[in-house]
Protein backbone atom coordinates (compact mmCIF):
# COMPACT_ATOMS: atom_id res chain seq x y z
CA UNK A 1 0.00 0.00 0.00
CA UNK A 2 1.14 3.24 -1.06
CA UNK A 3 0.89 6.83 -0.07
CA UNK A 4 -2.21 7.19 -2.20
CA UNK A 5 -3.98 3.91 -1.13
CA UNK A 6 -3.41 5.30 2.65
CA UNK A 7 -4.56 8.97 1.69
CA UNK A 8 -7.55 7.83 -0.07
CA UNK A 9 -8.78 5.11 2.24
CA UNK A 10 -8.49 7.17 5.26
CA UNK A 11 -10.19 10.30 3.60
CA UNK A 12 -12.94 7.99 1.89
CA UNK A 13 -13.31 6.18 5.54
CA UNK A 14 -13.87 9.68 7.30
CA UNK A 15 -16.23 11.09 3.98
CA UNK A 16 -18.69 7.61 4.07
CA UNK A 17 -18.77 7.87 7.70
CA UNK A 18 -19.74 11.53 7.92
CA UNK A 19 -22.18 10.94 5.34
CA UNK A 20 -23.74 7.82 7.06
CA UNK A 21 -23.72 10.15 10.19
CA UNK A 22 -25.96 12.97 8.48
CA UNK A 23 -28.15 10.75 6.23
CA UNK A 24 -28.78 9.24 10.36
CA UNK A 25 -29.44 12.48 11.80
CA UNK A 26 -31.56 13.22 9.06
CA UNK A 27 -33.75 10.39 9.25
CA UNK A 28 -34.25 10.58 13.18
CA UNK A 29 -35.20 14.56 12.70
CA UNK A 30 -37.58 13.04 9.68
CA UNK A 31 -39.05 10.34 11.95
CA UNK A 32 -39.74 12.69 14.93
CA UNK A 33 -41.55 15.72 12.59
CA UNK A 34 -38.85 17.68 12.45
CA UNK A 35 -37.98 19.10 8.60
CA UNK A 36 -34.12 18.52 8.58
CA UNK A 37 -33.83 21.22 5.45
CA UNK A 38 -30.49 21.70 6.73
CA UNK A 39 -29.12 18.58 7.80
CA UNK A 40 -30.23 17.20 4.69
CA UNK A 41 -28.78 19.61 2.54
CA UNK A 42 -25.58 19.03 4.39
CA UNK A 43 -25.63 14.97 3.64
CA UNK A 44 -26.37 15.89 -0.08
CA UNK A 45 -23.55 18.67 -0.11
CA UNK A 46 -20.86 16.13 1.58
CA UNK A 47 -21.52 13.17 -0.66
CA UNK A 48 -21.26 15.45 -3.68
CA UNK A 49 -18.12 17.21 -2.07
CA UNK A 50 -16.72 14.33 -1.09
CA UNK A 51 -14.75 13.34 -4.17
CA UNK A 52 -14.07 16.73 -5.04
CA UNK A 53 -12.14 16.97 -1.77
CA UNK A 54 -10.13 13.61 -1.94
CA UNK A 55 -9.22 14.23 -5.61
CA UNK A 56 -7.83 17.82 -4.40
CA UNK A 57 -5.67 16.43 -2.02
CA UNK A 58 -4.33 13.13 -3.78
CA UNK A 59 -3.36 16.17 -6.87
CA UNK A 60 -1.63 17.86 -3.88
CA UNK A 61 0.29 14.50 -2.99
CA UNK A 62 0.99 14.51 -6.49
CA UNK A 63 2.73 17.83 -6.73
CA UNK A 64 4.13 17.39 -3.28
CA UNK A 65 5.90 13.97 -4.64
CA UNK A 66 6.55 16.11 -8.14
CA UNK A 67 4.55 13.78 -10.36
CA UNK A 68 3.26 17.19 -12.18
CA UNK A 69 1.75 14.55 -14.51
CA UNK A 70 -0.39 12.43 -12.40
CA UNK A 71 -1.87 15.85 -10.93
CA UNK A 72 -2.87 17.47 -13.68
CA UNK A 73 -5.36 14.07 -14.32
CA UNK A 74 -6.51 14.94 -11.24
CA UNK A 75 -7.19 18.62 -11.39
CA UNK A 76 -8.30 18.10 -15.16
CA UNK A 77 -11.34 15.93 -12.84
CA UNK A 78 -11.59 18.69 -10.50
CA UNK A 79 -11.91 21.41 -12.83
CA UNK A 80 -14.68 19.28 -14.40
CA UNK A 81 -16.83 19.17 -11.47
CA UNK A 82 -16.36 23.03 -10.98
CA UNK A 83 -17.72 23.30 -14.24
CA UNK A 84 -20.62 21.24 -13.37
CA UNK A 85 -21.78 23.48 -10.40
CA UNK A 86 -21.09 26.40 -12.23
CA UNK A 87 -23.25 25.40 -15.57
CA UNK B 1 -44.08 11.20 1.79
CA UNK B 2 -46.01 7.93 2.72
CA UNK B 3 -43.85 5.86 5.16
CA UNK B 4 -44.57 2.94 3.45
CA UNK B 5 -42.47 4.43 0.34
CA UNK B 6 -39.50 5.12 2.37
CA UNK B 7 -39.38 1.47 4.14
CA UNK B 8 -39.95 -0.37 1.55
CA UNK B 9 -37.18 2.07 -0.58
CA UNK B 10 -34.74 1.33 2.28
CA UNK B 11 -35.11 -2.20 2.14
CA UNK B 12 -34.54 -2.16 -1.59
CA UNK B 13 -32.03 0.13 -1.34
CA UNK B 14 -30.47 -2.04 1.42
CA UNK B 15 -30.89 -5.39 -0.72
CA UNK B 16 -29.24 -4.23 -3.81
CA UNK B 17 -26.04 -2.92 -1.78
CA UNK B 18 -25.32 -6.25 -0.49
CA UNK B 19 -25.94 -8.30 -3.46
CA UNK B 20 -24.23 -5.62 -5.98
CA UNK B 21 -20.88 -6.65 -4.91
CA UNK B 22 -21.63 -10.21 -5.12
CA UNK B 23 -22.68 -10.27 -8.18
CA UNK B 24 -20.61 -7.52 -9.27
CA UNK B 25 -23.11 -4.67 -9.85
CA UNK B 26 -23.11 -0.96 -8.42
CA UNK B 27 -27.21 -1.68 -7.49
CA UNK B 28 -28.92 0.67 -9.78
CA UNK B 29 -29.98 -2.10 -11.91
CA UNK B 30 -32.13 -3.32 -8.87
CA UNK B 31 -32.70 0.09 -7.28
CA UNK B 32 -33.98 1.56 -10.42
CA UNK B 33 -36.40 -0.89 -11.38
CA UNK B 34 -38.16 -1.42 -7.94
CA UNK B 35 -38.35 1.83 -7.30
CA UNK B 36 -40.21 2.92 -10.73
CA UNK B 37 -42.03 -0.74 -11.38
CA UNK B 38 -43.27 -1.58 -7.74
CA UNK B 39 -43.21 0.91 -5.54
CA UNK B 40 -44.22 3.51 -8.06
CA UNK B 41 -41.37 6.67 -7.63
CA UNK B 42 -41.32 8.66 -10.96
CA UNK B 43 -38.56 7.65 -13.23
CA UNK B 44 -36.19 10.80 -12.85
CA UNK B 45 -36.48 10.41 -8.94
CA UNK B 46 -35.44 7.14 -9.12
CA UNK B 47 -32.56 7.49 -11.41
CA UNK B 48 -31.28 10.47 -8.58
CA UNK B 49 -31.99 8.35 -5.65
CA UNK B 50 -29.68 5.56 -7.39
CA UNK B 51 -27.21 7.77 -8.20
CA UNK B 52 -26.41 9.09 -4.80
CA UNK B 53 -27.01 5.67 -2.87
CA UNK B 54 -24.56 4.30 -5.48
CA UNK B 55 -21.98 7.15 -4.52
CA UNK B 56 -22.52 6.23 -0.95
CA UNK B 57 -22.23 2.71 -1.50
CA UNK B 58 -19.03 2.92 -3.76
CA UNK B 59 -17.20 5.46 -1.42
CA UNK B 60 -17.72 2.83 1.52
CA UNK B 61 -16.41 -0.04 -0.70
CA UNK B 62 -13.28 2.32 -2.50
CA UNK B 63 -12.00 3.30 1.04
CA UNK B 64 -11.89 -0.63 1.93
CA UNK B 65 -10.20 -1.24 -1.40
CA UNK B 66 -7.66 0.86 -1.40
CA UNK B 67 -6.38 -0.25 1.89
CA UNK B 68 -5.95 -3.43 0.07
CA UNK B 69 -3.70 -1.25 -2.35
CA UNK B 70 -5.91 -2.57 -5.12
CA UNK B 71 -7.03 0.74 -7.09
CA UNK B 72 -5.25 1.50 -9.97
CA UNK B 73 -5.47 5.69 -9.35
CA UNK B 74 -3.75 6.62 -12.30
CA UNK B 75 -5.66 4.88 -14.96
CA UNK B 76 -9.09 5.75 -13.50
CA UNK B 77 -8.72 8.69 -12.73
CA UNK B 78 -7.51 8.97 -16.34
CA UNK B 79 -10.75 7.56 -17.27
CA UNK B 80 -12.79 9.81 -15.22
CA UNK B 81 -11.99 12.54 -16.94
CA UNK B 82 -14.09 11.73 -19.86
CA UNK B 83 -16.37 9.47 -17.51
CA UNK B 84 -17.44 12.50 -15.68
CA UNK B 85 -17.70 14.64 -18.91
CA UNK B 86 -20.16 11.70 -20.13
CA UNK B 87 -22.25 11.41 -17.15
CA UNK B 88 -23.01 15.29 -16.83
CA UNK B 89 -23.92 14.86 -20.59
CA UNK B 90 -25.62 11.90 -20.04
CA UNK B 91 -27.56 13.51 -16.55
CA UNK B 92 -28.21 16.59 -18.58
CA UNK B 93 -30.10 15.05 -21.88
CA UNK B 94 -31.92 12.52 -19.36
CA UNK B 95 -34.26 15.28 -17.90
CA UNK B 96 -35.21 16.31 -21.37
CA UNK B 97 -36.25 12.85 -22.17
CA UNK B 98 -39.84 11.65 -21.49
CA UNK B 99 -40.53 9.24 -18.70
CA UNK B 100 -41.91 6.58 -21.51
CA UNK B 101 -38.45 6.80 -23.27
CA UNK B 102 -36.28 6.20 -20.47
CA UNK B 103 -38.31 3.34 -19.43
CA UNK B 104 -37.93 1.75 -22.80
CA UNK B 105 -33.43 2.54 -23.02
CA UNK B 106 -33.36 1.11 -19.33
CA UNK B 107 -35.23 -1.56 -20.16
CA UNK B 108 -32.92 -2.40 -23.50
CA UNK B 109 -29.74 -2.12 -21.43
CA UNK B 110 -31.26 -4.28 -18.87
CA UNK B 111 -31.46 -6.99 -21.47
CA UNK B 112 -27.81 -6.74 -21.91
CA UNK B 113 -26.91 -6.76 -18.48
CA UNK B 114 -28.98 -9.96 -17.72
CA UNK B 115 -27.58 -11.62 -20.73
CA UNK B 116 -23.91 -11.03 -19.12
CA UNK B 117 -25.26 -12.19 -15.76
CA UNK B 118 -26.93 -15.39 -17.29
CA UNK B 119 -24.04 -16.39 -19.47
CA UNK B 120 -21.97 -15.54 -16.46
CA UNK B 121 -17.68 -15.13 -16.71
CA UNK B 122 -16.31 -15.52 -20.68
CA UNK B 123 -13.10 -17.26 -19.92
CA UNK B 124 -12.55 -16.77 -23.53
CA UNK B 125 -12.21 -13.01 -23.28
CA UNK B 126 -8.61 -11.96 -24.56
CA UNK B 127 -6.80 -9.33 -22.40
CA UNK B 128 -5.09 -6.31 -24.07
CA UNK B 129 -1.29 -8.07 -24.51
CA UNK B 130 0.30 -4.53 -26.28
CA UNK B 131 0.19 -1.05 -24.83
CA UNK B 132 -2.81 0.41 -23.44
CA UNK B 133 -5.59 1.18 -26.72
CA UNK B 134 -6.03 4.58 -25.06
CA UNK B 135 -8.85 6.20 -27.93
CA UNK B 136 -10.86 3.05 -27.59
CA UNK B 137 -10.94 3.54 -23.59
CA UNK B 138 -11.17 6.81 -23.30
CA UNK B 139 -14.06 6.53 -25.78
CA UNK B 140 -15.53 3.72 -24.11
CA UNK B 141 -15.70 5.81 -20.30
CA UNK B 142 -17.41 7.99 -21.98
CA UNK B 143 -19.99 6.30 -22.90
CA UNK B 144 -20.46 4.44 -19.71
CA UNK B 145 -20.58 7.77 -17.76
CA UNK B 146 -23.46 8.46 -20.55
CA UNK B 147 -25.06 5.37 -19.47
CA UNK B 148 -24.71 6.41 -15.72
CA UNK B 149 -25.99 9.50 -16.12
CA UNK B 150 -28.64 9.31 -18.38
CA UNK B 151 -29.83 5.89 -16.67
CA UNK B 152 -29.09 6.07 -12.80
CA UNK B 153 -26.77 3.14 -13.00
CA UNK B 154 -22.73 2.94 -11.38
CA UNK B 155 -22.05 1.58 -14.77
CA UNK B 156 -19.64 -0.77 -13.73
CA UNK B 157 -20.43 -3.55 -16.89
CA UNK B 158 -19.10 -1.00 -19.19
CA UNK B 159 -15.65 -0.03 -17.32
CA UNK B 160 -14.96 -3.34 -16.54
CA UNK B 161 -14.46 -4.88 -20.20
CA UNK B 162 -12.48 -1.76 -20.85
CA UNK B 163 -9.88 -2.01 -17.72
CA UNK B 164 -9.61 -5.52 -18.32
CA UNK B 165 -9.50 -5.63 -22.45
CA UNK B 166 -8.08 -2.19 -23.70
CA UNK B 167 -5.77 -1.33 -19.97
CA UNK B 168 -4.45 -4.99 -19.40
CA UNK B 169 -5.50 -4.57 -15.98
CA UNK B 170 -5.76 -7.85 -13.78
CA UNK B 171 -9.29 -8.50 -12.51
CA UNK B 172 -9.15 -7.44 -8.97
CA UNK B 173 -7.01 -4.40 -9.67
CA UNK B 174 -10.12 -3.24 -12.72
CA UNK B 175 -12.74 -4.31 -9.90
CA UNK B 176 -11.25 -2.09 -7.06
CA UNK B 177 -10.83 0.66 -10.10
CA UNK B 178 -14.32 0.46 -11.46
CA UNK B 179 -15.53 0.93 -8.01
CA UNK B 180 -13.14 4.21 -7.32
CA UNK B 181 -14.53 5.60 -10.52
CA UNK B 182 -18.28 4.67 -10.04
CA UNK B 183 -18.15 7.25 -6.77
CA UNK B 184 -16.91 10.11 -8.40
CA UNK B 185 -19.25 9.49 -11.45
CA UNK B 186 -21.98 8.87 -9.93
CA UNK B 187 -21.27 11.85 -7.10
CA UNK B 188 -21.09 14.17 -10.11
CA UNK B 189 -24.34 13.02 -11.75
CA UNK B 190 -26.37 13.60 -8.95
CA UNK B 191 -25.52 16.77 -8.91
CA UNK B 192 -27.16 17.83 -11.79
CA UNK B 193 -30.37 16.05 -10.25
CA UNK B 194 -30.13 17.74 -7.35
CA UNK B 195 -29.38 21.59 -8.58
CA UNK B 196 -32.30 20.73 -10.82
CA UNK B 197 -34.16 19.57 -8.25
CA UNK B 198 -35.39 16.55 -9.04
CA UNK B 199 -33.72 14.73 -6.11
CA UNK B 200 -36.41 13.72 -3.35
CA UNK B 201 -34.10 14.91 0.12
CA UNK B 202 -35.71 12.48 2.52
CA UNK B 203 -35.16 9.69 -0.26
CA UNK B 204 -31.83 10.86 -0.87
CA UNK B 205 -31.15 10.68 3.14
CA UNK B 206 -32.63 7.22 3.41
CA UNK B 207 -30.59 6.10 0.01
CA UNK B 208 -27.64 7.18 1.63
CA UNK B 209 -27.80 5.55 4.85
CA UNK B 210 -29.08 1.83 3.59
CA UNK B 211 -26.26 2.05 0.42
CA UNK B 212 -23.71 2.77 3.43
CA UNK B 213 -24.99 0.11 5.84
CA UNK B 214 -25.54 -2.10 3.36
CA UNK B 215 -22.07 -1.68 1.38
CA UNK B 216 -20.68 -2.82 5.10
CA UNK B 217 -22.52 -5.89 5.04
CA UNK B 218 -22.12 -6.61 1.60
CA UNK B 219 -18.32 -6.20 1.15
CA UNK B 220 -17.54 -8.29 4.50
CA UNK B 221 -19.19 -11.39 2.57
CA UNK B 222 -18.75 -10.83 -0.90
CA UNK B 223 -15.83 -12.79 -0.15
CA UNK B 224 -17.34 -15.97 1.45
CA UNK B 225 -19.97 -16.85 -0.95
CA UNK B 226 -19.70 -18.48 -4.31
CA UNK B 227 -21.91 -16.04 -6.73
CA UNK B 228 -22.96 -17.96 -9.85
CA UNK B 229 -26.43 -19.26 -8.55
CA UNK B 230 -27.40 -15.21 -7.36
CA UNK B 231 -26.02 -14.32 -10.48
CA UNK B 232 -28.19 -16.35 -12.77
CA UNK B 233 -31.11 -15.74 -10.09
CA UNK B 234 -30.60 -11.81 -10.52
CA UNK B 235 -30.62 -12.60 -14.38
CA UNK B 236 -33.89 -13.62 -14.77
CA UNK B 237 -35.03 -11.31 -12.48
CA UNK B 238 -33.49 -8.04 -14.16
CA UNK B 239 -34.40 -10.16 -17.78
CA UNK B 240 -37.92 -10.13 -15.98
CA UNK B 241 -37.70 -6.14 -14.84
CA UNK B 242 -36.38 -5.28 -18.73
CA UNK B 243 -39.56 -6.86 -20.39
CA UNK B 244 -41.98 -4.73 -17.86
CA UNK B 245 -39.83 -1.57 -18.24
CA UNK B 246 -39.99 -1.66 -21.98
CA UNK B 247 -43.70 -2.72 -21.98
CA UNK B 248 -44.40 0.59 -19.70
CA UNK B 249 -41.90 2.59 -21.67
CA UNK B 250 -43.90 1.57 -25.29
CA UNK B 251 -47.80 1.50 -23.95
CA UNK B 252 -47.20 4.35 -20.94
Amino acid sequence: MNDDHRVYSVMAEIASMLILMLAAVGIALNLLDISPEYVRLLGITVISAAPFIILSTLALLKMLQRSFRDALIFITIIILLILNILL
Amino acid sequence: MNPLIELSSAATILLASIIGPMIGVGGGFVIVPVLTLLIGIPMHQAIAISLISIASSTLTASARYSRSGLIDFKTGASMEAFTVSGALLGARFSLMLEEGILKTVFGIFLIYVAYKMIKGQSRSEKIWKGSPNLFAGYFGSFLAGIASGLLGIGGGVLKMPILVLLFGLPTKVAIATSVFMISITSASAVMVYYLKEVLNPTLAMIGIFSAGIGARIGSAIALKIRPEYLRRIFGLMMLTFSIFMILEGVLG
